[in-house]
């Protein structure tokens, strides 16, 4: 099995699988030099750092890959600087990287960024909004669990031991609702 | 037998038998008044380290607003060039001084405050090898001036002038490596003369 393959599994199934539990440990300790203290109670930071290996990576081959923008002809042979803390960052236009093209739209005065715009014949498009992930975290038992991920029985856990009473909730997502307006 | 300190040893080899040699810089220098810049930081071997890695760069920005200034020579001469004299001094310790040759040419009013400003100034140098790689002399104690005549009419126009270091005081390291904030624009700073201007 691969990380990958581990990853496309699920942090829920992982967990609660010994024997995918064990293989996840030791991908680990691959990645990150140590296997974690107390690998039950960390478990949820530890997957998202897990998983977040890799996503850092392959959005940096995308951005490598994909190109939103297009300069104008003249465009490509000057150099290019925008400045962050008083620090030039430069490239020559025909090496300009979908990163460097947004942060060039980004940083400078207000007319800085609009007579660098003449540059471009197509503007970047503005990073993809990544969807909103609920990444609240609620400890139940000791152990930390995403509340998005959290199953009927643990939320009900989590209510006794913090006095929350779920009035007239009676389905998952409802008693999840009660339980983030608490936080 | 006693402990002897090593300030350094050798890491790894060289295979130049059949690498054809490049030979030549491009014939530019990019002048910066040393008193320019605002933070340079130099990134050296570390002998110390368990498995140590060859490092011999500098990083440096100017001051808000302050630039380096281009000096140009036909690309088929060779008057542009970089070298340094290895001396180990009374002390025993090792030390540099760096040279860059230059062309000035004419006898109007622009080249002679060109010359007295080398003469009474102090300047970092950058030059880039025709490889890429951009060098920088008198990093740590800056360049200016030694004894020269200056002939316009017997050398056609103009003089090789040579900037290097004071003899009192010369460099602790080799000419140092550029590397760029943003690694692999190394060129692109050199073209732009490592201004720090507000665009």
């Amino acid at each position: 099995m691969t990380r990958e393959e581990l990853i496309a599994i699920g942090s829920h199934k992982v967990r609660r699988d010994e024997t995918l539990m064990a293989f996840y440990l030791k991908e680990f300790e691959k990645l990150f030099g140590r296997k974690p203290n107390c690998a039950a109670c960390t478990f949820v930071s530890d997957w998202r750092r897990f998983e977040q290996v890799k996503e850092s990576a392959s959005s940096k081959n995308i951005l490598k890959m994909e190109k939103t923008f297009q300069l104008n002809n003249n465009a490509k042979n000057i150099i290019h600087t925008y400045r962050v803390d008083k620090r030039p960052i430069r490239t020559y236009g025909y090496k300009m990287t979908e990163e460097f093209a947004k942060a060039y739209l980004e940083h400078g005065t207000p007319e800085q960024i609009e007579a660098r715009k003449q540059w471009f014949r197509k503007l970047p498009k503005e990073a993809v909004e990544v969807a909103e992930v609920d990444e609240t975290i609620i400890t139940v038992n000791g152990e930390e669990v995403f509340l998005s991920d959290a199953t009927g029985k643990q939320m009900t856990a989590y209510a006794k031991e913090n006095g929350i009473d779920f009035g007239e909730a009676k389905k998952v997502d409802d008693k999840r609702e009660v339980i983030r307006k608490t936080l | 037998m006693a402990v002897i300190p090593l300030c350094a040893r050798l890491l790894v080899g060289q295979e130049s038998a059949c690498v054809p040699l490049k030979r030549k810089y491009f014939q530019q220098a990019v002048v910066i008044n040393k008193a320019d810049i605002e933070t340079m930081t130099v990134t050296r071997t570390d002998f110390d380290n368990p498995t140590p890695t060859c490092n011999y760069k500098v990083n440096f920005t100017l001051k808000d607003g302050k630039t380096g200034f281009r000096f140009t020579g036909p690309e088929n001469g060779n008057s542009y060039f970089g070298r340094f004299n290895k001396t180990t001094s009374d002390l025993g310790f090792a030390s540099y001084t760096h040279e860059v040759q230059m062309l000035i040419v004419g006898a109007d009013e622009a080249s002679k405050c060109i010359l007295e400003s080398f003469d009474k100034g102090s300047y970092i140098v950058a030059l880039q090898f025709s490889d890429g790689t951009v060098e920088i002399y008198g990093q740590e104690n800056g360049l200016s001036t030694g004894d020269y005549t200056y002939s316009v009419a017997e050398n056609g126009g103009g003089s090789l002038v040579i900037l290097n270091s004071n003899e009192q005081t010369p460099e602790s390291y080799l000419p140092l490596i550029y590397e760029s904030a943003v690694p692999g624009s190394e060129t692109e700073d050199f073209d732009a003369l490592f201004a720090n201007t507000g665009s």
